[in-house]
Protein backbone atom coordinates (compact mmCIF):
# COMPACT_ATOMS: atom_id res chain seq x y z
CA UNK A 1 0.00 0.00 0.00
CA UNK A 2 0.99 3.73 -1.06
CA UNK A 3 0.86 6.08 1.77
CA UNK A 4 -0.53 8.50 -0.45
CA UNK A 5 -3.01 6.33 -0.46
CA UNK A 6 -3.70 6.39 2.90
CA UNK A 7 -3.73 10.09 3.01
CA UNK A 8 -7.04 10.76 0.91
CA UNK A 9 -9.81 11.05 3.25
CA UNK A 10 -12.55 8.88 0.96
CA UNK A 11 -10.15 6.55 -0.55
CA UNK A 12 -10.23 2.75 0.52
CA UNK A 13 -7.21 0.06 0.87
CA UNK A 14 -8.99 -2.05 -1.64
CA UNK A 15 -5.77 -0.92 -4.90
CA UNK A 16 -3.12 -2.73 -3.08
CA UNK A 17 -1.80 -6.43 -4.05
CA UNK A 18 -1.45 -8.23 -0.74
CA UNK A 19 -2.21 -7.79 2.87
CA UNK A 20 0.16 -5.16 4.91
CA UNK A 21 1.08 -5.54 8.34
CA UNK A 22 2.24 -4.15 11.23
CA UNK A 23 4.22 -5.08 14.33
CA UNK A 24 2.54 -2.79 17.20
CA UNK A 25 4.86 -1.69 20.20
CA UNK A 26 2.19 -2.18 23.02
CA UNK A 27 2.20 -4.03 26.49
CA UNK A 28 1.13 -7.35 27.17
CA UNK A 29 0.28 -7.86 31.16
CA UNK A 30 -1.29 -10.98 31.94
CA UNK A 31 -3.69 -11.77 35.31
CA UNK A 32 -4.85 -15.07 36.78
CA UNK A 33 -6.39 -15.67 39.77
CA UNK A 34 -10.37 -16.25 40.77
CA UNK A 35 -10.59 -12.71 41.57
CA UNK A 36 -9.18 -10.83 38.65
CA UNK A 37 -12.17 -9.74 36.88
CA UNK A 38 -13.25 -7.82 40.17
CA UNK A 39 -10.02 -6.45 40.65
CA UNK A 40 -9.35 -5.15 37.22
CA UNK A 41 -13.42 -4.12 37.31
CA UNK A 42 -12.62 -1.67 40.04
CA UNK A 43 -9.83 0.08 38.32
CA UNK A 44 -11.18 0.42 34.57
CA UNK A 45 -14.03 3.04 33.26
CA UNK A 46 -16.51 0.09 31.68
CA UNK A 47 -17.90 -3.02 33.27
CA UNK A 48 -15.85 -5.78 32.45
CA UNK A 49 -18.14 -7.89 34.76
CA UNK A 50 -19.73 -9.79 31.87
CA UNK A 51 -16.91 -10.79 30.23
CA UNK A 52 -16.97 -14.67 28.31
CA UNK A 53 -13.98 -16.51 27.34
CA UNK A 54 -11.99 -14.61 24.40
CA UNK A 55 -14.62 -12.11 24.96
CA UNK A 56 -12.82 -8.03 24.82
CA UNK A 57 -13.65 -4.80 25.67
CA UNK A 58 -11.89 -1.54 25.12
CA UNK A 59 -11.58 0.43 28.30
CA UNK A 60 -9.49 3.34 30.06
CA UNK A 61 -7.38 3.43 33.15
CA UNK A 62 -7.99 6.92 34.49
CA UNK A 63 -6.55 8.89 37.64
CA UNK A 64 -8.79 10.57 40.62
CA UNK A 65 -8.60 14.07 38.47
CA UNK A 66 -10.33 11.88 35.29
CA UNK A 67 -7.33 12.31 33.53
CA UNK A 68 -6.04 9.07 30.41
CA UNK A 69 -3.56 6.83 32.12
CA UNK A 70 -3.73 4.34 29.83
CA UNK A 71 -5.87 3.05 27.26
CA UNK A 72 -6.95 -0.94 27.63
CA UNK A 73 -8.20 -3.87 25.38
CA UNK A 74 -9.01 -6.53 28.03
CA UNK A 75 -9.43 -10.10 26.63
CA UNK A 76 -10.86 -12.97 28.76
CA UNK A 77 -9.01 -16.09 28.18
CA UNK A 78 -10.41 -19.04 30.10
CA UNK A 79 -9.12 -17.98 34.10
CA UNK A 80 -7.13 -15.18 32.47
CA UNK A 81 -7.25 -11.71 31.61
CA UNK A 82 -4.85 -10.56 28.94
CA UNK A 83 -4.70 -6.79 28.96
CA UNK A 84 -3.09 -4.94 26.14
CA UNK A 85 -1.71 -1.37 26.61
CA UNK A 86 0.48 1.38 25.68
CA UNK A 87 3.79 0.15 26.08
CA UNK A 88 4.95 4.00 27.46
CA UNK A 89 2.51 3.82 30.32
CA UNK A 90 3.00 0.06 30.71
CA UNK A 91 5.01 0.11 34.15
CA UNK A 92 2.70 2.56 35.45
CA UNK A 93 -0.48 1.09 34.23
CA UNK A 94 0.98 -2.65 36.00
CA UNK A 95 2.64 -0.43 39.64
CA UNK A 96 -1.19 0.37 39.96
CA UNK A 97 -3.29 -3.16 38.89
CA UNK A 98 -0.58 -4.68 41.36
CA UNK A 99 -0.43 -1.74 44.36
CA UNK A 100 -4.22 -2.20 45.00
CA UNK A 101 -4.55 -6.15 45.63
CA UNK A 102 -6.26 -6.90 48.83
CA UNK A 103 -4.74 -9.18 50.81
CA UNK A 104 -7.71 -12.17 50.53
CA UNK A 105 -8.68 -11.85 47.00
CA UNK A 106 -6.36 -14.49 44.40
CA UNK A 107 -4.66 -12.17 41.85
CA UNK A 108 -1.36 -12.49 40.25
CA UNK A 109 -0.14 -10.07 37.51
CA UNK A 110 2.49 -11.10 35.04
CA UNK A 111 4.51 -8.88 32.84
CA UNK A 112 4.66 -10.21 28.73
CA UNK A 113 6.34 -7.19 27.32
CA UNK A 114 9.03 -8.60 25.65
CA UNK A 115 7.52 -12.15 25.08
CA UNK A 116 4.32 -11.12 23.50
CA UNK A 117 3.55 -9.50 20.34
CA UNK A 118 0.78 -8.07 18.71
CA UNK A 119 0.60 -7.82 15.08
CA UNK A 120 -2.04 -6.44 12.76
CA UNK A 121 -2.77 -7.47 9.05
CA UNK A 122 -4.50 -4.91 6.77
CA UNK A 123 -6.30 -5.57 3.82
CA UNK A 124 -9.45 -5.28 1.57
CA UNK A 125 -12.38 -7.56 3.23
CA UNK A 126 -11.86 -10.10 0.19
CA UNK A 127 -8.30 -10.49 0.74
CA UNK A 128 -8.58 -11.08 4.54
CA UNK A 129 -11.65 -13.55 3.77
CA UNK A 130 -9.40 -15.59 1.53
CA UNK A 131 -6.45 -15.60 3.96
CA UNK A 132 -9.22 -16.54 6.91
CA UNK A 133 -10.73 -19.41 4.45
CA UNK A 134 -7.21 -20.41 3.51
CA UNK A 135 -6.71 -21.07 7.02
CA UNK A 136 -9.76 -22.85 7.54
CA UNK A 137 -10.80 -20.06 10.10
CA UNK A 138 -14.37 -18.74 10.47
CA UNK A 139 -14.18 -15.02 12.39
CA UNK A 140 -17.00 -13.16 14.04
CA UNK A 141 -15.83 -9.60 14.06
CA UNK A 142 -14.74 -8.30 17.03
CA UNK A 143 -14.26 -11.74 18.25
CA UNK A 144 -11.12 -13.17 19.24
CA UNK A 145 -10.37 -16.86 18.21
CA UNK A 146 -7.50 -19.53 19.04
CA UNK A 147 -5.65 -20.26 15.84
CA UNK A 148 -2.79 -22.60 16.11
CA UNK A 149 -0.42 -20.87 18.75
CA UNK A 150 -1.90 -17.44 18.46
CA UNK A 151 -4.92 -15.32 19.06
CA UNK A 152 -7.07 -14.11 16.10
CA UNK A 153 -9.72 -11.22 15.77
CA UNK A 154 -10.82 -9.12 13.05
CA UNK A 155 -12.51 -5.73 12.80
CA UNK A 156 -13.75 -4.11 9.51
CA UNK A 157 -13.12 -0.34 8.25
CA UNK A 158 -15.45 0.41 5.97
CA UNK A 159 -14.53 -1.87 2.73
CA UNK A 160 -11.28 -3.13 4.71
CA UNK A 161 -10.68 -5.28 7.33
CA UNK A 162 -8.03 -5.89 10.12
CA UNK A 163 -6.87 -8.75 11.55
CA UNK A 164 -5.02 -8.45 14.98
CA UNK A 165 -2.82 -11.60 16.16
CA UNK A 166 -1.16 -11.87 19.74
CA UNK A 167 1.82 -14.21 19.35
CA UNK A 168 5.17 -15.23 20.80
CA UNK A 169 7.48 -12.88 19.90
CA UNK A 170 9.61 -15.84 18.38
CA UNK A 171 6.56 -17.19 16.30
CA UNK A 172 6.46 -13.82 14.05
CA UNK A 173 9.31 -14.69 11.81
CA UNK A 174 8.22 -17.98 11.27
CA UNK A 175 4.22 -16.35 10.60
CA UNK A 176 5.35 -14.15 8.57
CA UNK A 177 7.32 -16.50 6.21
CA UNK A 178 4.31 -19.05 6.76
CA UNK A 179 1.56 -17.18 6.45
CA UNK A 180 1.47 -13.80 5.41
CA UNK A 181 4.27 -14.48 2.70
CA UNK A 182 7.46 -12.52 1.99
CA UNK A 183 6.34 -9.89 -0.70
CA UNK A 184 3.83 -8.36 1.71
CA UNK A 185 5.22 -4.85 3.17
CA UNK A 186 6.12 -4.38 6.51
CA UNK A 187 4.58 -1.28 7.54
CA UNK A 188 6.54 1.77 8.49
CA UNK A 189 5.37 3.98 11.96
CA UNK A 190 4.53 6.28 9.57
CA UNK A 191 2.31 4.53 7.69
CA UNK A 192 0.17 2.82 10.54
CA UNK A 193 -0.30 6.56 11.09
CA UNK A 194 -1.84 7.23 7.96
CA UNK A 195 -3.94 4.04 8.82
CA UNK A 196 -4.80 5.05 12.11
CA UNK A 197 -5.75 8.28 10.54
CA UNK A 198 -7.86 6.82 7.60
CA UNK A 199 -9.77 4.59 10.47
CA UNK A 200 -10.11 7.05 12.93
CA UNK A 201 -7.88 4.95 15.56
CA UNK A 202 -6.99 7.22 18.46
CA UNK A 203 -2.87 6.13 20.05
CA UNK A 204 -0.49 7.69 22.81
CA UNK A 205 0.26 10.33 20.76
CA UNK A 206 -3.25 11.10 21.15
CA UNK A 207 -3.96 9.95 25.02
CA UNK A 208 -0.78 11.40 26.81
CA UNK A 209 -1.49 14.84 26.53
CA UNK A 210 -3.18 14.44 29.70
CA UNK A 211 -7.20 14.54 28.55
CA UNK A 212 -10.11 13.39 29.85
CA UNK A 213 -12.20 10.95 28.03
CA UNK A 214 -14.72 13.26 26.46
CA UNK A 215 -12.09 15.56 24.87
CA UNK A 216 -10.87 13.05 22.59
CA UNK A 217 -14.34 11.15 22.15
CA UNK A 218 -13.69 8.16 24.12
CA UNK A 219 -17.55 8.59 26.51
CA UNK A 220 -18.13 5.20 24.88
CA UNK A 221 -15.67 3.66 26.89
CA UNK A 222 -17.10 5.16 30.26
CA UNK A 223 -19.90 3.76 32.28
CA UNK A 224 -21.24 6.00 34.99
CA UNK A 225 -23.52 3.23 35.97
CA UNK A 226 -21.29 0.49 36.88
CA UNK A 227 -20.38 2.24 40.59
CA UNK A 228 -17.01 4.04 41.35
CA UNK A 229 -13.84 4.02 39.98
CA UNK A 230 -11.02 6.28 39.82
CA UNK A 231 -11.78 9.60 38.07
CA UNK A 232 -15.93 8.85 38.25
CA UNK A 233 -16.44 11.68 40.05
CA UNK A 234 -14.73 13.96 37.63
CA UNK A 235 -16.35 12.30 34.48
CA UNK A 236 -19.89 12.41 36.00
CA UNK A 237 -19.51 16.53 36.84
CA UNK A 238 -18.52 16.85 33.09
CA UNK A 239 -21.50 14.95 31.63
CA UNK A 240 -23.61 16.58 34.05
CA UNK A 241 -22.13 20.48 32.82
CA UNK A 242 -22.01 18.95 29.34
CA UNK A 243 -19.03 21.94 28.53
CA UNK A 244 -16.19 20.62 26.79
CA UNK A 245 -13.30 22.47 26.62
CA UNK A 246 -10.93 20.35 24.14
CA UNK A 247 -12.07 18.20 21.44
CA UNK A 248 -10.00 16.02 18.84
CA UNK A 249 -10.18 17.03 15.00
CA UNK A 250 -8.59 15.46 11.64
CA UNK A 251 -7.29 17.85 9.43
CA UNK A 252 -6.37 17.60 5.67
CA UNK A 253 -4.16 20.02 3.64
CA UNK A 254 -1.84 20.94 0.61
CA UNK A 255 1.20 21.10 2.30
CA UNK A 256 3.20 19.05 5.19
CA UNK A 257 2.75 20.11 8.98
CA UNK A 258 4.29 17.88 11.59
CA UNK A 259 3.23 17.37 14.96
CA UNK A 260 4.02 20.05 17.67
CA UNK A 261 1.74 23.23 19.10
CA UNK A 262 0.93 25.94 16.58
CA UNK A 263 -0.81 29.33 16.70
CA UNK A 264 -3.04 30.15 13.93
CA UNK A 265 -3.66 32.98 12.00
CA UNK A 266 -6.74 33.82 13.96
CA UNK A 267 -4.80 33.13 17.23
CA UNK A 268 -6.16 29.54 18.48
CA UNK A 269 -3.75 27.40 19.87
CA UNK A 270 -3.68 23.81 18.24
CA UNK A 271 -1.99 20.91 19.10
CA UNK A 272 -1.09 18.48 16.68
CA UNK A 273 -0.63 15.01 17.86
CA UNK A 274 -0.23 13.04 15.09
CA UNK A 275 0.77 13.92 11.14
CA UNK A 276 1.70 12.24 8.19
CA UNK A 277 2.42 15.39 6.64
CA UNK A 278 -0.85 15.99 4.42
CA UNK A 279 -2.78 14.73 7.26
CA UNK A 280 -3.68 14.27 11.17
CA UNK A 281 -5.25 14.63 13.85
CA UNK A 282 -5.30 17.57 16.68
CA UNK A 283 -6.50 19.03 19.13
CA UNK A 284 -8.03 22.23 19.60
CA UNK A 285 -9.71 24.60 22.64
CA UNK A 286 -13.38 26.05 21.47
CA UNK A 287 -13.61 24.97 17.91
CA UNK A 288 -16.43 27.43 16.38
CA UNK A 289 -17.11 27.82 12.54
CA UNK A 290 -13.77 29.62 11.65
CA UNK A 291 -10.95 28.74 9.20
CA UNK A 292 -7.61 27.31 10.61
CA UNK A 293 -4.86 28.37 9.15
CA UNK A 294 -1.53 28.20 9.78
CA UNK A 295 2.03 29.64 8.09
CA UNK A 296 -0.64 30.20 5.00
CA UNK A 297 -1.44 26.26 5.16
CA UNK A 298 -5.31 26.09 5.03
CA UNK A 299 -6.25 23.00 6.93
CA UNK A 300 -9.30 21.69 6.27
CA UNK A 301 -10.80 19.74 9.26
CA UNK A 302 -13.58 17.13 9.87
CA UNK A 303 -15.28 15.93 12.99
CA UNK A 304 -14.00 12.67 13.89
CA UNK A 305 -16.65 10.02 14.53
CA UNK A 306 -16.55 6.70 15.60
CA UNK A 307 -13.14 7.11 17.27
CA UNK A 308 -11.31 3.58 17.88
CA UNK A 309 -8.64 2.75 20.46
CA UNK A 310 -7.25 -0.40 18.69
CA UNK B 1 -5.31 -23.82 23.57
CA UNK B 2 -3.61 -20.95 22.46
CA UNK B 3 -0.21 -19.40 23.59
CA UNK B 4 -1.38 -18.37 27.40
CA UNK B 5 -2.24 -22.31 27.79
CA UNK B 6 0.88 -24.02 26.40
CA UNK B 7 2.94 -25.77 28.59
CA UNK B 8 6.66 -24.39 29.62
CA UNK B 9 4.88 -20.86 28.74
CA UNK B 10 5.28 -18.89 32.05
CA UNK B 11 5.63 -14.93 32.32
CA UNK B 12 7.43 -12.74 35.16
CA UNK B 13 5.21 -12.37 38.39
CA UNK B 14 5.34 -8.86 39.41
CA UNK B 15 4.96 -8.58 43.06
CA UNK B 16 4.81 -5.41 45.22
CA UNK B 17 7.97 -4.99 46.89
CA UNK B 18 7.81 -1.50 49.09
CA UNK B 19 7.10 -2.89 52.61
CA UNK B 20 7.52 -0.22 55.88
CA UNK B 21 7.21 -0.42 59.35
CA UNK B 22 3.58 0.24 60.15
CA UNK B 23 2.68 2.29 62.82
CA UNK B 24 -0.70 3.48 63.02
CA UNK B 25 -2.77 5.22 65.87
CA UNK B 26 -6.53 4.45 67.14
CA UNK B 27 -8.44 6.93 69.28
CA UNK B 28 -10.16 5.90 73.01
CA UNK B 29 -13.07 5.72 71.59
CA UNK B 30 -12.33 4.00 68.83
CA UNK B 31 -11.04 1.23 70.70
CA UNK B 32 -14.18 1.01 73.12
CA UNK B 33 -16.20 0.40 69.98
CA UNK B 34 -13.89 -2.06 68.39
CA UNK B 35 -14.08 -3.75 72.02
CA UNK B 36 -18.09 -3.46 71.75
CA UNK B 37 -18.06 -5.40 68.35
CA UNK B 38 -15.93 -7.80 69.07
CA UNK B 39 -17.95 -9.07 72.18
CA UNK B 40 -15.05 -10.72 74.30
CA UNK B 41 -13.52 -12.22 71.39
CA UNK B 42 -10.75 -10.43 71.57
CA UNK B 43 -8.47 -13.38 71.95
CA UNK B 44 -9.14 -15.07 69.13
CA UNK B 45 -10.40 -12.62 66.42
CA UNK B 46 -8.83 -9.45 65.11
CA UNK B 47 -9.48 -6.01 63.12
CA UNK B 48 -8.02 -6.18 59.53
CA UNK B 49 -7.66 -2.41 58.10
CA UNK B 50 -6.50 -2.36 54.40
CA UNK B 51 -7.16 -1.22 51.29
CA UNK B 52 -8.15 -1.92 47.84
CA UNK B 53 -7.83 -0.70 44.30
CA UNK B 54 -10.65 1.15 43.56
CA UNK B 55 -13.00 3.95 44.75
CA UNK B 56 -13.13 7.46 43.34
CA UNK B 57 -9.70 8.57 44.31
CA UNK B 58 -7.46 5.02 43.38
CA UNK B 59 -8.15 2.96 46.71
CA UNK B 60 -10.57 2.09 49.26
CA UNK B 61 -10.87 0.73 52.51
CA UNK B 62 -11.72 -2.24 54.11
CA UNK B 63 -12.17 -3.32 57.97
CA UNK B 64 -12.98 -6.60 58.85
CA UNK B 65 -13.30 -8.48 62.04
CA UNK B 66 -12.32 -11.91 61.75
CA UNK B 67 -9.91 -14.72 63.08
CA UNK B 68 -6.58 -14.37 63.69
CA UNK B 69 -4.93 -14.98 60.36
CA UNK B 70 -1.65 -17.00 60.82
CA UNK B 71 -0.14 -15.37 57.46
CA UNK B 72 3.21 -13.99 58.40
CA UNK B 73 2.86 -11.23 56.40
CA UNK B 74 0.84 -8.64 58.60
CA UNK B 75 1.81 -6.82 60.94
CA UNK B 76 0.51 -6.06 64.47
CA UNK B 77 -0.13 -3.93 66.86
CA UNK B 78 -2.39 -3.86 70.21
CA UNK B 79 -4.75 -1.29 71.26
CA UNK B 80 -5.92 -2.09 74.91
CA UNK B 81 -6.20 -5.47 74.24
CA UNK B 82 -7.77 -5.48 70.65
CA UNK B 83 -5.69 -6.35 68.11
CA UNK B 84 -5.00 -4.83 64.56
CA UNK B 85 -3.91 -6.89 61.76
CA UNK B 86 -2.16 -4.42 58.46
CA UNK B 87 -1.00 -6.39 56.09
CA UNK B 88 2.64 -5.90 54.08
CA UNK B 89 1.51 -5.04 50.94
CA UNK B 90 -0.32 -2.16 52.35
CA UNK B 91 2.03 -0.86 54.95
CA UNK B 92 3.16 1.81 52.62
CA UNK B 93 -0.54 2.94 52.17
CA UNK B 94 -1.61 2.82 55.19
CA UNK B 95 0.88 4.02 57.52
CA UNK B 96 0.70 6.24 60.20
CA UNK B 97 -3.02 6.33 59.79
CA UNK B 98 -5.30 7.44 63.21
CA UNK B 99 -8.48 5.18 63.24
CA UNK B 100 -11.43 7.12 65.36
CA UNK B 101 -15.09 6.45 65.75
CA UNK B 102 -17.71 8.93 65.74
CA UNK B 103 -20.97 8.41 67.86
CA UNK B 104 -23.58 10.63 66.13
CA UNK B 105 -26.64 9.88 63.98
CA UNK B 106 -25.20 12.17 60.92
CA UNK B 107 -21.72 10.75 59.81
CA UNK B 108 -21.18 8.53 62.84
CA UNK B 109 -18.69 5.41 63.04
CA UNK B 110 -15.41 4.57 62.31
CA UNK B 111 -13.41 7.14 60.77
CA UNK B 112 -9.74 7.05 59.19
CA UNK B 113 -7.40 9.79 58.54
CA UNK B 114 -4.45 8.96 56.46
CA UNK B 115 -1.60 11.17 55.95
CA UNK B 116 -0.92 9.70 53.04
CA UNK B 117 -3.62 10.03 51.13
CA UNK B 118 -2.99 13.48 48.86
CA UNK B 119 -7.09 13.33 48.22
CA UNK B 120 -10.25 11.80 49.65
CA UNK B 121 -13.37 11.22 48.42
CA UNK B 122 -16.47 12.87 50.07
CA UNK B 123 -17.77 9.27 50.93
CA UNK B 124 -14.63 8.78 53.37
CA UNK B 125 -13.94 5.43 51.93
CA UNK B 126 -11.82 6.33 49.04
CA UNK B 127 -8.45 7.53 48.72
CA UNK B 128 -5.39 8.18 46.62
Amino acid sequence: MHLENVVAVNHSVDNMGKSDYYIHNCSFTLLEGKNCLDHMNRLVTSNINNLKDLDSKNTLMCNANGRIIDTLEIISIGEQLLLIGNSEMANDTRDIIVSGIHWNEEVTVMNGDNILTKLSLIGSKSEIDEFLSAEKLQSKEKQWLVFDDFYLKRTNHGKDSKIDLIMKNDQIEKFIEEKIGLNNKKLSRNEWDGIRILYQILSYNEYKHDLLPSEIGLDHLVDLKKGCYPGQEIHARMESRGKLKKKIMKFNSDSDIYSGKFLTDNKKKINITTSIGKSGFFLINNIGEEKLIIDNVILEINELKSIKIS
Amino acid sequence: MGILGGEGFSLPVITQTEVVDVKITVTENAIKQMKKTMQGDEETHCLVISAQSGGCSGYLYDMKIIEKPEDKNFQVQNFGGVDVYIHNNDSSLLNGLELDFKDTLMGGGFNITNPNASRECGCGQSFG
